[in-house]
């Protein structure tokens, strides 16, 4: 569904990626892990047009990315729910909803209800001012909000970020319920025991490149990665 | 540093040497361009290195002027006794004072950032021009103030510290970019957090700024009053001495020592062009439009242009 | 207790007039990060144009509001493409910067132009002013209720009204408040920042020339008070906090009430003076603004 090849990106002169390629497939959850600084959130961000590139190529379902605009390529189906939530602070729960619906292909009202059982806590909020919510309920709003559109593809930069470890739990049940009803998934975290669990398949990102990819099983038996992020 | 002395040399030469084969009018409008040159480099103190746009440089000019001129004018015995140090006594009295009140608005001009700070330091020339109007027993108000006549000095004799202004506020530009202070202020420009986090304090490197900048202008502003014997309100806190600085510093190239030089010599060269010309569009409109396509197009002004691996403003 | 209910008034009006001005200029920094510096130049052109065609070319008044709203409609799409759209793309900070730059150039371009070619071609003194008859309302107690002031009021009123339920219930609305209040969440949710900065700019412009229009009912204004008009604005968005409708609105209110009442007891040209020094106090009291925004 996603093809990326070449990806490079730089902030003024200084490399954050280099030549990066990888691939989802539909149906898949992806996994990218990788320390801090190594490029996962830079990732996310130019995969939507959050940030200019210099080189490479994105393909989304057949289409190339390059040139467009965030809006045009969340309407073609990609969604993100960015590091630090950025939820909308002043507005309610159900307008941050609304307004994550306003470019989605499903009728608001089902989308709000489909919302709200996946995240009941939310359907008791749904009044309250979205600043007001906790770390963990704000994720959750995140996640929702992305949904909102319908998307073909939701990408999540590190959502266990700044959460305690139950509510982190229970994220990854949510996640891993989506992936049940077959929405792929790119999940960038630092957090990686959790992470590879849900994953099909994982990339390494150290330094803005890719150091190592594969399915599940294979990475969490190769030695460095045990040694290196699994503290083994 | 000496190569920069080195490159300077001919040029403050030839400057030297102008008057005396140009007209006295070309001479009285070199002297306006150095005067404008400092103000120009002054606000790009603040400008270019921190990016603060510091629209109230010619509050400092002004208030020089002033204190200076009424100085002269309420005790002329007393600076006359002085003599040969009359005039210098004056010009630090002046200097000192308007350092000061630099030193005094950094504390809350400097809670404001970006525009409002440019807004705000904008209002402080209104409200100067203001207070000098709303007081004439102290200030003369609207009739201004009138230098004794034994401090009259002419353009030939104005021109040449004007000159060695010009010079050291570009050379305070060149040195302070060389120096730890400009290094500390391009960290504040670029991530206050940043450079808190390294030790530098961000509030007293603003404020050295400020008064390091005042003080050129503040030389500038007594001269200018020498020069003219005469000073109106408008004329030295007029919005002229105010906009006129900023938008040479933009359109030469913001945050290059050099860019106040090119933005001076460029816009009073145009200036100079349409008065002879009779042009029949007013200069200031010209001026404007310079500074929109700047915006839009050369951020780094015309020595983006001119000197590409320059560091200008992005 | 005629005073009293002049000032009042008087106060209100000013200071509902001033509201809507900063709100304009307000909403614009907040969804776009462009501040206006040509702001009180629209203010300006307003003024000019309904002067032009109200008072010397006696334009019948329907017709001339059409023409008004077209040529400002006209201008703020102008305004956008050629000033905003460009430098919509770069970093905040970096929009911020050339905005300031690029309309101050604009700013003093259009007064200077404006200034000259009216004293050519209009009228040698450029001033820009409005009147209409009126019907006096005597109210009991033999009190004289200043109306034209309350047409200046309604007026403000039914567009600070408008705006609230534009922010609050279209979509454009919705979407520029998400932009200010997040703008990565808001690209991230699919917002068009340029549709919405077409509308907000569009509106704003013909709203704030429309303010010119009923400023000049009062007081007379010329050529060069743009750049003035701007900073009352700016000061009066410092105070209320960037984006934030009754915030502008009670800073707004309290500055008209606060020139009034200078003007009244101390004289005119003060109003600059007391302007800054409540904006200085604020600072060092309060340096969120009065009910609170970063900045």
């Amino acid at each position: 569904m996603l093809q990326v090849r070449g990806l490079s990106v730089a902030y003024d002169d200084l490399p954050a990626l280099r030549d990066v390629s990888f691939d989802v497939g539909a149906g898949e959850l992806v996994t990218m892990i990788g320390p801090n600084g190594a490029g996962k959130t830079t990732t996310l961000k130019a995969l939507l047009g959050l940030l200019p590139y210099s080189a490479g190529t994105m393909t989304f379902q057949g289409q190339p990315l390059h040139d467009q605009p965030p809006y045009r390529r969340v309407r073609l189906g990609l969604a993100l729910v960015p590091e630090g939530r950025h939820i909308f602070p002043r507005m309610t729960v159900q307008e941050n909803l609304e307004l994550g619906a306003a470019q989605g292909r499903r009728a608001p009202v089902a989308a709000l209800e489909w919302s709200y059982a996946l995240f009941p806590i939310l359907a008791e909020r749904r009044k309250q001012l979205a600043g007001t919510l906790s770390g963990g309920q704000q994720q959750m709003l995140a996640i929702s909000r992305a949904l909102m559109s319908n998307p073909q593809l939701l990408m999540l930069d590190e959502p266990s970020l700044g959460l305690a470890p139950v509510v982190v739990d229970q994220l990854y049940d949510k996640i891993g319920a989506l992936k049940a009803e077959g929405l792929t998934i790119l999940l960038v975290e630092q957090q990686v025991y959790g992470a590879l669990e849900l994953a099909d398949r994982a990339y390494v990102l150290e330094t803005g490149r890719i150091v190592r990819e594969g399915k599940r099983a294979d990475l969490l038996a190769d030695d460095y990665i045990q040694k290196t992020y699994l503290a083994l | 540093m000496r190569r920069f002395l080195a490159y300077s040399m001919p040029v403050l030469l030839l400057f030297a040497w102008l008057p005396q084969v140009l007209t006295r009018d070309l001479v009285t409008f070199l002297f306006f361009t150095f005067i404008f040159m400092v103000l120009a480099a002054n606000y790009d103190l603040l400008g270019g290195f921190l990016r603060y746009m510091n629209l109230g440089q010619g509050a400092f000019f002004g208030l020089a002027a002033y204190i200076f001129a009424l100085l002269l004018q309420h005790f002329p015995v007393f600076f006359l006794r002085l003599h040969p140090l009359g005039l210098p006594v004056a010009v630090v009295a002046a200097v000192v004072a308007t350092a000061v009140f630099a030193f005094l608005l950094a504390y809350p001009l400097f809670r404001l950032r970006g525009a409002y700070f440019a807004v705000v330091t904008f209002g402080l020339v209104l409200v100067l021009q203001q207070a000098v109007l709303r007081t004439p027993a102290l200030t003369g108000g609207s009739l201004g103030v009138t230098l004794p006549p034994q401090f009259y000095v002419d353009v030939q004799q104005a021109y040449y510290p004007g000159l060695a202004l010009a010079f050291l506020a570009v050379l305070l530009n060149f040195a302070v970019s060389r120096s730890r202070l400009g290094l500390a202020l391009h960290t504040i420009r670029d991530s206050e957090p940043t450079a808190s986090a390294i030790g530098v304090d961000p509030f007293r490197c603003k404020r050295l700024a400020l008064v390091l900048a005042a003080i050129p202008s503040a030389m500038a502003g007594c001269l200018f009053a020498l020069f003219l014997g005469h000073l109106y309100v408008e004329t030295v806190f007029g919005m002229e001495k105010t906009l006129l600085p900023v938008i040479m510093a933009l359109v030469g190239g913001s945050g290059h020592f050099l860019g106040p030089v090119v933005g001076g010599l460029v816009v009073q060269g145009i200036d100079l062009g349409l008065r002879y010309g009779a042009f029949p569009v007013p200069a200031l409109a010209i001026f404007g439009l310079m500074l929109m396509a700047t915006g839009l197009f050369l951020p780094g002004g015309l020595l983006s242009v001119l000197h590409p691996r320059g560091r200008t403003a992005r | 207790m005629q005073i009293f209910l002049d000032i009042l008034v008087g106060g209100l009006t000013l200071g509902g007039i001033y509201a809507l001005i900063a709100f304009t200029l307000s909403l614009a920094l907040a969804t776009t990060h462009v501040l206006n510096v040509a702001h009180g130049s629209v203010i300006v052109l307003g003024a000019a144009l309904a002067t032009l065609l109200l008072g010397f070319w006696h334009v019948n008044p329907a017709v001339a509001v059409l023409i008004f709203l077209v040529a400002f409609l006209v201008l703020g799409f102008l305004f956008e493409g050629g000033l905003v759209r460009p430098i919509l793309h770069k970093p905040p900070e970096a929009i911020l910067m050339a905005s300031i730059v690029t309309t101050f150039g604009l700013a003093l371009a259009l007064e200077t132009l404006l200034g000259f070619y009216w004293a050519r071609l209009v009228h040698p003194e450029p001033s820009f002013s409005l009147t209409f008859r009126v019907p006096a309302i005597i109210l009991p107690g033999d009190l004289i209720l200043p109306t034209r002031r309350l047409v200046i009021l309604a007026f403000a009123v039914v567009a600070i009204a408008f705006f609230h339920l534009f922010l609050k219930h279209t979509r454009l609305g919705k979407e520029a408040r998400a932009l200010s209040q997040d703008y990565e969440g808001a690209l991230v949710v699919g917002v068009n920042p340029r549709a919405v900065s077409m509308a907000i700019f569009t509106l704003g412009i013909a709203v704030t020339a429309l303010c010119g229009a009923f400023f000049v009912l009062t007081v007379p204004l010329n050529p060069y008070d743009g750049i003035r008009l701007t900073l009352v604005a700016m000061i009066i968005v410092v105070l209320g906090g960037v984006g934030s409708l009754p915030g502008v609105l009670a800073a707004g209110l309290l500055l008209g009430v606060a020139e009034v009442c200078t003007g009244f007891f101390l004289g005119p040209a003060w109003a600059p003076v007391v302007f800054l020094g409540l904006l200085f106090l604020m600072l060092l009291l309060r340096p969120a603004g009065l009910l609170g925004e970063r900045q």
